[in-house]
């Protein structure tokens, strides 16, 4: 088998520095590329992909969604029923299952680890940093009791029970152990179990007990490399199993590779330029509008993406729900860019710098696009390239970066989840700081109505006031493909590029 | 040149090409293929009626060059 060839691993030892990871090569563990180091594994302080794809295989929640986001399946609850209302829900909870270091999961476990997320007076409570699900779990939420072992009975505020998914369910023993800590040392359910993280890979191992029965396969090695021409080349040469993501101008190359193969999946998915609208000069809507009128967002997306992204022309991609189709329109006008600026005092020219992750050479070609088409209305941008997500995210989470490329996904298709995450005044990922008490009221009404019609109304009036404040310039939504060596069977990928499975009936075929 | 910006990059592909291939990518049954199917179509249509070619998209700094090199 050449692939595993000693020759080959010492030649990849030599030539990677990966000398850590190599040992994943074996026949029984899968190789995951991952671009940075997640950040935390303790599902409370994750906000980001890197540290959901290893958690991913390692918890489990008390229900999940199928591969189409919308079907409601089964996990830990093994079963439900639903008052007449749609609002409370008694969980039958899966028997005999235990987290990884022994202790088991129960009703008790599961409505703590659901409270923790919001509730200030629980033990394992925790708001550093702030992240999305605590507003998610407090707006959804309105009391959680006990029952007896195996039932717990929630009732809702609203009919959207799908996003209990978000709480993957973990130790309360280990939580109790390792306090601030645990986020090094997670424990759940799931069919993978923590083994180490360095800086250069997290590994797992397969949970033999699992409920579900024994992976098919030994463990996970999640290889950490920023830099994503590294990470193609790798995979190229074998040495990773599979790829969520990939750069667009690797798809010709993994198409000719015999070895490997590619999968699109619908992901939803928003990239956008970012203002910080609370500071100069993108305090003036002249100058954001003169930003969102001097770039052919169009021409730039058509040529970096190379097919794997579509213009995005508002907040909703299509899709979700809430999406605005009648929103399509380009607003390419540089003459009139020029205008605005000079209306705004920068006749003579404005001078910005823009912060994006250089890992990914389509965000360098799309900024260096952006660049020049700045440069033809007089505005001079310097380039700030992160080479990995978190120095990008701490940068514009501290307020040092006033504008930036960045990008929002979610699993479910709720409007909410978007249009309700992004804009709100108080929302923790509202990165641009935009504040419109109209907005803030028209989505307030949107959650609060229980009428499909009136809800999509007042999200496309929200949507209209919020391009035309334009906090953002609107680039794509990613048409995701990712890759994985042929030896991989049994893949089947969500909308995010996990695997509904968790990865515990994927196989791995001797070459 | 910023660091991130001193690496390998290759010529962009004209987007009727580049739309082209994508969508001969293996696409699961998934019910949201009809929105993926949709947006490849917009694309292509995009690309078609832009009549945009890899001379339109040169820009200033050194995004266009060939594999290999480097600034």
């Amino acid at each position: 088998m050449f692939r595993r060839s000693h020759a080959v691993l010492i030649i990849c030892l030599l030539t990677t520095g990966f000398a850590s990871w190599g040992d994943a090569a074996s026949d029984k563990v899968l190789t995951y590329h991952l671009n940075g180091p997640p950040e935390s594994l303790d599902p409370a302080k994750c906000s980001s992909q890197r540290c959901r794809r290893v958690m991913w295989a390692i918890y489990e929640s008390l229900l999940n969604v199928g591969k189409d986001s919308k079907t409601i399946v089964p996990e830990l609850a093994e079963s439900w029923d639903v008052s007449p209302d749609g609002l409370r829900y008694t969980f039958r909870l899966r028997k005999g299952v235990t987290f990884h270091d022994g202790t088991p999961f129960n009703a008790t476990s599961a409505k703590l680890n659901l409270e923790r997320i919001f509730i200030k007076e629980n033990p394992f409570y925790t708001a550093d940093p702030p992240n999305v699900r605590e507003t998610i779990m407090a707006d959804l939420i309105k009391d959680i009791s006990v029952q007896d072992e195996q039932t717990l009975t929630i009732t809702l505020k609203n009919r959207k029970v799908h996003m209990l998914h978000m709480i993957p369910m973990v130790s309360l023993d280990a939580l109790r152990k390792h306090g601030k800590g645990f986020g090094q040392h997670p424990v759940g359910t799931g069919p993978f179990k923590f083994v180490r993280s360095t800086a250069e890979e997290v590994r797992l191992v397969a949970n033999t007990p699992h409920w579900g029965g024994r992976p098919r396969i030994d463990g996970i090695s999640y290889g950490i490399i920023p830099d994503f021409s590294e990470a193609i080349d790798q995979f190229l040469g074998g040495r990773i199993d599979f790829l969520p993501e990939i750069e667009p101008l690797a798809v010709e190359r993994i198409i000719a590779n015999p070895t490997t193969k590619l999968i699109r999946v619908p992901t939803l998915s928003l990239f956008y330029l970012g203002f910080r609208v609370d500071r100069k000069p993108f305090d003036d809507i002249r100058v954001r509008r003169a930003f969102t009128k001097a770039i052919n967002v169009e021409r730039a997306v058509l040529f970096t993406a190379r097919g794997m992204a579509a213009p995005a022309y508002g907040p909703i991609p299509a899709g979700a729900e809430g999406y605005d189709p009648t929103l399509k329109k380009s607003q390419y006008a540089p003459d009139a860019a020029r205008q605005l600026l000079a209306q705004a005092g920068h006749a003579a020219g404005l001078r910005v710098s823009l912060f994006f992750y250089g890992g990914l050479s389509l965000f360098t070609e799309l900024t260096q696009a952006m660049q020049a088409d700045l440069a033809k209305v007089g505005v001079t941008v310097e380039l700030v390239p992160k080479p990995d997500y978190r120095q990008l995210v701490g940068e514009i989470r501290r307020g040092t970066a006033d504008l930036f490329v960045y990008a929002w996904s979610t699993i479910l298709p709720d409007a909410d989840l978007w249009i309700g995450r992004l804009f709100p005044t108080k929302s923790v990922d509202n990165f641009t700081h935009y504040s419109s008490p109209t907005v803030d009221a028209l989505l307030e009404q949107a959650r609060g109505s229980s009428d499909p019609a009136a809800q999509e109304a007042l999200y496309r009036k929200a949507q209209q006031l919020i391009v035309d404040d334009a906090p953002m310039v609107f680039l794509f939504n990613e048409i995701r493909v990712s890759a994985y060596n042929t030896r991989v069977v049994g893949l089947e990928l969500n909308n995010q590029s996990f695997p509904v499975d968790r990865f515990s009936r994927t196989e791995l075929r001797a070459q | 040149m910023a660091p991130g910006l001193s690496r390998r990059v290759d010529r962009p592909m004209a987007p009727d090409k580049a739309a082209e291939i994508v969508t001969k990518i293996e696409m699961p049954a998934l019910p949201d293929r009809q929105t993926l199917e949709a947006l490849q179509l917009e694309i292509r249509q995009l690309a078609k009626e832009s009549g945009l070619s890899i001379k339109d998209f040169r820009v200033e700094s050194a995004t266009a060059r060939e594999p290999g090199s480097s600034s």
